[in-house]
C-alpha cells in the first residue's frame, strides 16, 4: 500500500509519492530567471533557502497555464531529506529543493502496487518515462509521475563542462 | 563487494589518506636531517606505510601492499642504520609514496597501476650499502637493544608500529606493556577462573595489543608456561589494580605513552580534499573540526605522569583536540547563519521604517554576527593544508634545473575559508615554479653576484585586516624593468611614448599584461603556456588582489591579497528591466553614467561592437537585456518610468533616421531626443581585461550571502549564485565572466582592436586636440573651418557692405575686404531672411584677403578632428567630421579660394608638374595637415610619402630615395629640430632639400630652424607659397646636382 498526494494540471490528476512532499505553500512572488529552461518558472525564497519552482505542466505537455485561485507550490523533499522509509521504497527526487506548480491540489490517494498499471500507449504525455503508471480511484484516473525522471537535469553534465 | 566491505574499504582508504598526508614532507624533513634523523621521524614514515600495507593485504590489495612492502623494507634498513638516509634513496621513496597515494585514492583500479619500476628503484635503493652506514652500525648499539629499564620515552620509540595502530584506537583506555614469567602467568590463571588461554584471561579486563609469544597459545595447565611474556595490554585498570589482577610487581607495568599527535591526529585537509578529487561512491565528507576551547582537554593521555617535554608536538601540528563533522552539516550550519544575517537586516529594516528602535535587538544583531562569524570559522582551514605540497615542489623543481633552493614557509596556520583553499593551490604553485625558474639564479652566477650558492624562497601566510596575505619572496636576480619595457613595446602592448613616464613598479606590473611571459624560452617548468595575467585572473576570480615588488639584484616579492572568506560579499545591486542582479563588487571598477546626449561622441561602434571611449580607452559594451534575452527598456529620466526601447543600438540615433521619414516621425524622435535616455554602464574587470555592461538602473550595494545554483540554472553561464535581498526576494548574482562569453565578447580582440584604433586614432589626430570654429551660411546646415586657418573673426553691419559688380566688399580696419558668399560657389542654400550683423571669417593664407560671410557663428570649441573624406567628395569641401554629435562639412579653403581667384590657380599650375617624379616626404603628425599637405601635393604632380614623427622620416629616409622632406616642428618621439640636426649630420643628406612648414610663425623658432639646417621655413596654410616654395628647393636641387 503506498499513498499519493494528488494534484491537478489542467484538469489531469496526477499523484507523487506522499513520502516525497515537504509542503503545500500558496503561490508566492517568483524571481524569474532569464535563459533557464521554459520549465523553470522561477526562484522562490522559503524560509531562507532557495527553492526551484517548476511547471510541470511544461514538461508534461500539458501547456503553461495561468495562474489561479487555487494553484500552489508543492515543495519536494531533495534526495537529502528523503526519509529513510522513502529510499527503501526507492523514491528518489532532485538533489535541490523544488517546488511544484500545480493548478490544484487534490486527495491523497491510496493504491496497492497490483492496482497501478502501466501507462496506456495512447497517453497524451510528452514522454511517457515521466509516467510510472496509472491508477484507477473512485472518480478519476490517477497518472502517477516518476518524479525522478521528470525532476532530472537533463543534459546536466554536458552543460556543465561549457562552464 | 557489499555494502559493508565497501564501507570498510572506505575506511581503510580515508585512513590510509591520512597515514600517508604527512609522508611527504617527514621525507624531506628526513633528507634534510641527513643521518642524524631522529628515530621518530623515521618511525612515523615507517608506521605510515606499515599500515596501509597491514591493511592493503586484508582487502586483497596486492599491488599496494607490494609496493609499501618494499618501501617498508627500505625505511626498516633506514631505521636500523644499516642503509643511511641519501638523497637517491628519499627519491625513491618520495616516488614509491606518490603512486602509494594514487593507488589510494584510485582504489578500486590500483591493481592496474604500474609498480614496477618504482619497486626497482626502491631495490636499487636497497641493495647500495655504504660502507659508512656499517661502521656507524658498529660504533652504535641499535636501539633495539635497550635495557629493560628503558624510561618510556625510549619505550615508545621501539614500539611495534601495530601496537601503536591498534592502541591509538582505543579511545580512554591506557596502554601499559609488562613482562609476564611463568609465576605471574600461574597467578594470572589463578585469579581469573574462566577461559583456556592467557589471552583470554586478559581479555576479561582489557585487550591485548600485541604480545610475543601469541597468548592464545598458552594454555591453561599447560605449565610451566613460556619463560617471559611481552604483553602490551590496553585497560581502564589503573596500574595498582591491574598488578593486583596479574600478581605482577606494580613496578613492573610500565605505562606506554602513545605518540598521539602523529597516529591519533591527521592533517585536516588533504584527507577531505583526496576525498572530493576522487569523489568515493559515497557522499559523506568530513572534516575535523579544531575544538577552540583548549582549555576543555579531558585528554587521558594528559593525566600520564610519564609525558616528557621532549615529546612536545613537532612545530607544524598543534596539540588540539578536534572532532570530525560532516562538511555537509557545516555547510548548512553556515547557510543558516546567512539567512539569521539576513532575517536581522530585514527586521531591522522593518522596524527602522516604522520609527522603533529597541536596544534587545542590538544585543541580538551583535549575537547574530558573532555567531557568523563562529560558524565561519568552522569552515576555515590553515593554509597549510596547500602550502605542504610546496617543499617538494621546490626539491624537485631545483634539482630539474641545477639550483639549491631553500623553502621558508611561515605561516602555515594561518586559515582561510575552505573554498579558497580549494583555489589558491594552482595560481600559488604557478608563482612558486616561477619564482625557481625564473627568480632564482643557478649557483655560479650567484656567487658572481655577491650571494650565497643556495637560493631562498619565502613563502609566507599572514593576516592583516579582515584579509589574508601570501607573500612568494625569492631572493633571486629581480625583474629588471629595463627589459620589460623593451618586452612590452616590443609586443606591442604599450606605447614607446607611454614607457617613457612609467615608474619601475609600474613596469614590473607589465608582467600581468595578457600576452606578456618574460621567460626567453619556454621551460616545461613554469612555460606552460599560461602567463602571469592567468595567475592574476585566478585569484581575481574570488576577490584575491595581486601584486609585484621587485627589485633588480635583490629578488622578487608577489603578494596576494585574499578575502577570508567568499559567503558573504559585498555587491552592487542593479536592475534591468523588472529584474534584479548582484553584481560582486570585486569584479566592479567603476559606474559610468553616459548621458544620452553624449552618446555620440563616447560611443561608438568598432567592427561591430559597440564600445566606449573611456579616456583614450576603448571598452567594449555589453547590454545585460541582451545578453540575458530580456525586452530592452530604459527609465525615463523625469518620470522614472520604465519604458520599452526600442532602439536598435545606442548608436541608433542618426543611422536609423533615413532621410526619407516623414516629419511626423522626425518629431517624434526629437521628442524622444529631448529626454535624453542616461545608460548606466558597469565597468567590469576580468583579469587584465575590462568591460562595459549596460544595465537601467544602479540602485545599491548590498552584503549578500551566497547561495549556490540549482542544478537546474548550473548551465546558464550568466549566473554565479542566487541571494536573498533585503526584501526576501530572491535575485541572482551575475558571472562576470559568463556573461563576456555569452555575449560573446572577445575580449583579447576588441583589446586588439582597440589597439589598432587607437594608433590608428593617433594617426588620424584623434588624440590631438584642435580648435574648430563652426557656422553657418543659413538656417540649415553648419560647416566647420579649423580655427588654424582663421586669421581673425569680424562682425559687421549688412548695410555696411558694398557691392562692386558681381562682388561684394566690406571696409575693415581702413582697407577694402572682398567677401565670398558660400552658396555661391557650393551647393548650398543661401539663407532664408535678411540678417543684419553678419560675420565675416578672414582665413589665414592667400596671398589676397577675403572674408567668408557667415550668418552666424555657433562655436569654437575645442575637439579632436577625424576627418571622414568618404561621406563628402563635393568641391569645396575637405569631408565631414563629427562634432558634438553632430555630422558637419569640414570646408576645403584652398579648393574654395581657387574657384574664388582662378588667378591663384594658376600660380599654383605654373608651379605644378615642372619637376616630375619628384618624391617628398612630409613630416606630420596631425592627420589633418597631412592629409591637406598631401592633397595639394598631389594634384601638383608630387609623389608623397609619410611618416608622423621624425624617427619614423629617418628609417625612410634610409630605405628610400626622397627628393624633398617637409616637416613639422613640433611632433611626438621626434621633432622637426631634432630631426634636422640628424639629417644635416649624414654625410648622405647633408644636401637634402628640407623645408619647414608649422604653426610656429614666431621669429625665434623661425631662426633656430634655419640655423639648425631647415632649407626654408614657411607657415602653414599657404598653399600657393607652400607649392612655389617646394618647386623651387627642387629647381634648385636639380640644378646643383647638375652641376
Amino acid at each position: 500500500m503506498e499513498q499519493f498526494a494528488t494534484f491537478y494540471l489542467n484538469d489531469t490528476l496526477f499523484g507523487i509519492p506522499i513520502l516525497t512532499i515537504r509542503e503545500i505553500h500558496p503561490l508566492i512572488e517568483m524571481t524569474p530567471v532569464p535563459l533557464a529552461p521554459d520549465f523553470i518558472r522561477g526562484l522562490v525564497n522559503l524560509r531562507g533557502q532557495v527553492v526551484t519552482i517548476i511547471d510541470l505542466g511544461i514538461k508534461l505537455g500539458v501547456g503553461r497555464r495561468d495562474s489561479q485561485e487555487r494553484t500552489r507550490l508543492m515543495i519536494i523533499k531533495p534526495n537529502a531529506e528523503l526519509s529513510d522509509l522513502a529510499l527503501e521504497k526507492g523514491i528518489k527526487t532532485s538533489d535541490d529543493p523544488v517546488g511544484l506548480l500545480i493548478d490544484e491540489i487534490g486527495d491523497v490517494v491510496s493504491a496497492e502496487e497490483n492496482d497501478i498499471e502501466p501507462p496506456p500507449a495512447n497517453m497524451d504525455i510528452n514522454d511517457l518515462k515521466y509516467v510510472r503508471g496509472v491508477a484507477k480511484t473512485r472518480s478519476d484516473l490517477l497518472t502517477l509521475l516518476n518524479l525522478n525522471q521528470l525532476l532530472g537535469v537533463e543534459g546536466g553534465n554536458e552543460n556543465q563542462n561549457q562552464i | 563487494m557489499d555494502a559493508q566491505d565497501r564501507e570498510i574499504l572506505n575506511e581503510f582508504v580515508s585512513e590510509s589518506r591520512e597515514h600517508l598526508a604527512d609522508i611527504e614532507s617527514d621525507l624531506l624533513a628526513m633528507e634534510e636531517a641527513g643521518d642524524d634523523a631522529d628515530d621518530e621521524l623515521i618511525n612515523r614514515v615507517f608506521r605510515a606505510i606499515h599500515t596501509v600495507k597491514g591493511a592493503s593485504g586484508f582487502f586483497g590489495l596486492q599491488k599496494i601492499a607490494k609496493l609499501s612492502h618494499t618501501m617498508e623494507n627500505l625505511l626498516m634498513k633506514i631505521r636500523d642504520r644499516e642503509l643511511s638516509i641519501t638523497s637517491e634513496r628519499i627519491d625513491a621513496l618520495l616516488n614509491a609514496s606518490d603512486i602509494l597515494k594514487g593507488m589510494i585514492d584510485d582504489v578500486d583500479n590500483s591493481e592496474s597501476f604500474e609498480i614496477d619500476e618504482a619497486i626497482a628503484v626502491l631495490e636499487a635503493a636497497l641493495s647500495g650499502k655504504e660502507p659508512s652506514a656499517e661502521a656507524k652500525k658498529e660504533g652504535q648499539a641499535p636501539p633495539s637493544e635497550s635495557t629493560e629499564s628503558a624510561s618510556s620515552q625510549e619505550m615508545e620509540e621501539q614500539l611495534p608500529p601495530e601496537v601503536i595502530a591498534a592502541a591509538s584506537k582505543k579511545g580512554p583506555a591506557s596502554l601499559y606493556r609488562f613482562i609476564m614469567d611463568d609465576s605471574a602467568i600461574t597467578t594470572a590463571f589463578e585469579k581469573e577462573k574462566e577461559g583456556d588461554t592467557l589471552m583470554d584471561v586478559l581479555s576479561q579486563t582489557g585487550e591485548v595489543i600485541f604480545s610475543n609469544p601469541e597468548l592464545s597459545t598458552i594454555k591453561r595447565g599447560e605449565s610451566p608456561y613460556s619463560p617471559s611474556v611481552e604483553v602490551f595490554y590496553s585497560t581502564i585498570l589503573e596500574p595498582d589494580v591491574l598488578a593486583l589482577t596479574l600478581g605482577l610487581d606494580e613496578k613492573a607495568i610500565q605505562p606506554v605513552i602513545i605518540p598521539k599527535q602523529e597516529t591519533k591526529e591527521p592533517k585536516k585537509e588533504p584527507a577531505i580534499e583526496t576525498k572530493e578529487a576522487s569523489s568515493p561512491p559515497e557522499e559523506e565528507k568530513e572534516v575535523e573540526k579544531k575544538e577552540t576551547d583548549s582549555g576543555q582537554k579531558a585528554a587521558p593521555e594528559e593525566k600520564k605522569p610519564l609525558s616528557s617535554p621532549k615529546k612536545k608536538p613537532k612545530t607544524q601540528t598543534q596539540q588540539q583536540e578536534t572532532i570530525r563533522v560532516n562538511v555537509r552539516l557545516l555547510t548548512r550550519l553556515m547557510d543558516l547563519a546567512g539567512e539569521l544575517v539576513l532575517g536581522r537586516n530585514q527586521l531591522m529594516q522593518a522596524l527602522k521604517d516604522r520609527d522603533r528602535d529597541l536596544p534587545i535587538l542590538h544585543t541580538l544583531s551583535q549575537r547574530v554576527t558573532e555567531l557568523q562569524e563562529h560558524v565561519m570559522q568552522t569552515r576555515m582551514q590553515p593554509v597549510g593544508n596547500v602550502f605542504n605540497k610546496f617543499p617538494r615542489i621546490v626539491r624537485d623543481m631545483s634539482k630539474k634545473v641545477n639550483k639549491k633552493i631553500k623553502l621558508i614557509i611561515e605561516g602555515n596556520e594561518v586559515e582561510l575559508d575552505r573554498s579558497i583553499i580549494e583555489v589558491i593551490s594552482d595560481p600559488l604553485t604557478h608563482l612558486i615554479r616561477n619564482s625557481v625558474d625564473h627568480g632564482i639564479e643557478p649557483p655560479e652566477e650567484r656567487i658572481r653576484a655577491g650571494k650565497e650558492a643556495e637560493g631562498t624562497i619565502w613563502l609566507r601566510a599572514y593576516q592583516e585586516g579582515g584579509q589574508v596575505n601570501i607573500e612568494i619572496q625569492d631572493d633571486g636576480k629581480g625583474i629588471d624593468p629595463e627589459k620589460i619595457r623593451a618586452k612590452a613595446i616590443e609586443k606591442g602592448l604599450i606605447k614607446p611614448e607611454e614607457a617613457e613616464n612609467m615608474s619601475n613598479k609600474e613596469l614590473t606590473n607589465l608582467i600581468f599584461l595578457p600576452g606578456f611571459s618574460t621567460a626567453e624560452k619556454i621551460s616545461d617548468i613554469s612555460g606552460r603556456g599560461v602567463g602571469m595575467d592567468v595567475v592574476k585572473t585566478n585569484f581575481e576570480k574570488f576577490g584575491g588582489v595581486v601584486e609585484i615588488n621587485s627589485e633588480k639584484g635583490k629578488g622578487t616579492t608577489v603578494t596576494v591579497r585574499l578575502p577570508l572568506t567568499l559567503a558573504i560579499i559585498p555587491s552592487i545591486i542593479t536592475k534591468v528591466g523588472d529584474h534584479r542582479f548582484a553584481v560582486p563588487q570585486v569584479n566592479l571598477e567603476e559606474i559610468v553614467r553616459v548621458k544620452g546626449e553624449n552618446e555620440k561622441i563616447r560611443i561608438e561602434r568598432v567592427k561591430g561592437y559597440e564600445v566606449l571611449r573611456l579616456r583614450g580607452h576603448l571598452l567594449s559594451l555589453v547590454r545585460l537585456a541582451d545578453v540575458l534575452k530580456i525586452p530592452r527598456t530604459f527609465v525615463h529620466p523625469e518620470t522614472k518610468e520604465v519604458l520599452p526601447d526600442r532602439r536598435v543600438n545606442i548608436l541608433d540615433r542618426r543611422d536609423s533616421d533615413p532621410p526619407s521619414r516623414n516629419n511626423k516621425e522626425r518629431r517624434a524622435l526629437k521628442d524622444r531626443r529631448t529626454h535624453p535616455q542616461i545608460l548606466n554602464i558597469l565597468v567590469l574587470k576580468l583579469g587584465g581585461s575590462r568591460y562595459g555592461l549596460i544595465v537601467d538602473q544602479v540602485l545599491d550595494t548590498e552584503e549578500i550571502v551566497v547561495k549556490p545554483l540549482s542544478n537546474y540554472l548550473k548551465s546558464i553561464a550568466c549566473f554565479s549564485g542566487t541571494t536573498i535581498m533585503g526584501d526576501g526576494k530572491v535575485a541572482m548574482i551575475l558571472d562576470v565572466q559568463g556573461i563576456a562569453r555569452i555575449a560573446n565578447l572577445k575580449l583579447a580582440d576588441i583589446e586588439e582592436i582597440s589597439k589598432a584604433e587607437e594608433e590608428n586614432l593617433a594617426r588620424k589626430g584623434m588624440m590631438e586636440k584642435q580648435y574648430v570654429l563652426l557656422f553657418s551660411v543659413n538656417e540649415h546646415e553648419a560647416f566647420a573651418l579649423p580655427m588654424s586657418m582663421v586669421a581673425r573673426l569680424e562682425k559687421i553691419e549688412t548695410i555696411k557692405i558694398e557691392t562692386v559688380g558681381e562682388r561684394e566688399f566690406v571696409q575693415l580696419r581702413g582697407s577694402s575686404l572682398p567677401l565670398i558668399r558660400l552658396e555661391k560657389y557650393l551647393s548650398i542654400k543661401p539663407p532664408e531672411k535678411e540678417h543684419e550683423t553678419l560675420f565675416v571669417i578672414v582665413p589665414r593664407m592667400s596671398r589676397h584677403p577675403m572674408g567668408i560671410i557667415a550668418t552666424k557663428v555657433i562655436d569654437v570649441l575645442e575637439t579632436s578632428i577625424e576627418l571622414d573624406t568618404e561621406s563628402m567628395t563635393d568641391r569645396g569641401f575637405l569631408g565631414t567630421v563629427i562634432i558634438a554629435g553632430r555630422t558637419m562639412p569640414m570646408l576645403d579653403l584652398f579648393t574654395l579660394f581657387e574657384m574664388v581667384d582662378p588667378e591663384q590657380k594658376e600660380i599654383i599650375d605654373s608651379v605644378s608638374g615642372e619637376v616630375h617624379n619628384a618624391r617628398i616626404l612630409i613630416v606630420e603628425d596631425t592627420p589633418f595637415f597631412m592629409k591637406l599637405t598631401r592633397s595639394y601635393l598631389e594634384s601638383a604632380g608630387y609623389e608623397v610619402l609619410e611618416a608622423m614623427d621624425g624617427v619614423k622620416a629617418l628609417s625612410i629616409l634610409h630605405s628610400e630615395p626622397v627628393d624633398l622632406v617637409i616637416s613639422d616642428i613640433e611632433m611626438p618621439v621626434m621633432d622637426g629640430y631634432e630631426l634636422i640636426q640628424n639629417i644635416r649630420k649624414s654625410e648622405k643628406f647633408k644636401d637634402l632639400p628640407v623645408m619647414a612648414l608649422t604653426a610656429l610663425s614666431d621669429e625665434k623658432s623661425r631662426a633656430k630652424g634655419l640655423r639648425l639646417g631647415f632649407d626654408d621655413y614657411e607657415i602653414k596654410i599657404d598653399k600657393a607659397r607652400v607649392l612655389t616654395k617646394v618647386h623651387e628647393l627642387l629647381t634648385r636641387k636639380q640644378r646643383a646636382s647638375a652641376a
